[in-house]
């Protein structure tokens, strides 16, 4: 906390620290996960997605006050592999699909970062498809994806 | 058909998650300091209707990485529904540079599932005086 405490001492003293920023243009950004998805096993079993059966897209909604930057990271296997699972031949991909101010958003599935610019939008949704495939099939265990999501 | 059945119950694993938000404003800011150490005053939100806590992480520009000689305080936040609370990052400018810009990214604490949301900030301080190179 030594820098903190810095910082209060200088402002405490009647310096302008804090004061002498000068003002910013006002841009605010406001993510809200309303649902997390859930990942359903595709009837040949060589797919584990959110547009199988039993699976949900991850929601996200989002405001957007000036321009912004939503960066999306690649999505990735957080999980440890079951007990005979095939890593080498998986391929761990991401999708999403805007709704409302960010209707002009679309991405394909794609296992690399992708991202779009945002304006000034009321709340929108933005709907994200994960999926992981693999010829090979899945072990039976646990599998559990995770994407970053940056506004900023 | 049996196996297919069993993986199914095994892997839906990743529910619903309980929704998770945060806000953070000014999402960018410069200013000048004095000293070498500058400080910004800025705001987390929770715009929505659960309580939530969050982490704050003051992080390299391209908010990949824990920004070294930067504090933030509070580094975690418990915020009710549709409150806010002002946070002040703080970080040291170099003694051989003239300004140093530093990230900060508020995330959801307790979070499982396929996305982690963040809101990542940038801020600039640059000296008055006696800047380095």
């Amino acid at each position: 906390m030594q820098l903190i405490d810095r910082v209060r001492k200088l402002l405490l003293a009647g310096c302008a620290v804090m004061s002498c920023m000068t003002p910013a243009a006002a841009q605010v950004c406001t993510l809200a996960l309303s649902n997390g998805g859930t990942l359903g096993l595709a009837l040949d079993g060589t797919v584990l997605g959110s547009e199988e059966i039993g699976g949900l897209p991850a929601a996200v909604t989002i405001v957007s006050v000036g321009t912004n930057t939503i960066d999306i990271d690649a999505p990735q296997r957080v999980s440890g592999p079951p007990a005979g699972y095939n890593t080498g031949t998986e391929s761990v991909e991401l999708a999403y699909q805007g709704l409302g101010g960010l209707a002009a958003v679309s991405q394909a599935y794609t296992t690399g970062p992708s991202g779009f610019t945002v304006g000034t939008i009321a709340l929108s949704v933005l709907t994200l498809h994960n999926r992981i495939v693999n010829p090979d099939g899945f072990a039976p265990g646990l599998y559990t994806t995770r994407t970053v999501l940056t506004c900023s | 058909m049996q196996l297919i059945r069993i993986l199914i119950l095994t892997v839906l694993v990743l529910t619903a998650l309980p929704t998770a938000a945060q806000s953070l404003s000014p999402m960018r800011k410069s200013g000048h300091t004095p000293s070498d150490v500058k400080g910004f005053r800025l705001t987390v939100g929770n715009p929505y209707t659960q309580r939530m806590i969050f982490a704050l992480q003051p992080t390299e520009p391209g908010f990949a990485a824990a920004a070294a000689q930067a504090e933030i305080n509070p580094a975690e936040l418990i915020l009710a529904p549709g409150a806010s609370r002002q946070v002040i990052l703080a970080f040291e400018i170099p003694p051989d540079k003239k300004e140093r810009t530093v990230g900060l990214c508020v995330y959801p604490k307790y979070i499982e599932g396929p996305v982690l949301p963040r809101v990542c900030g940038t801020y600039a301080g640059t000296r008055l005086h006696g800047a380095g190179g």
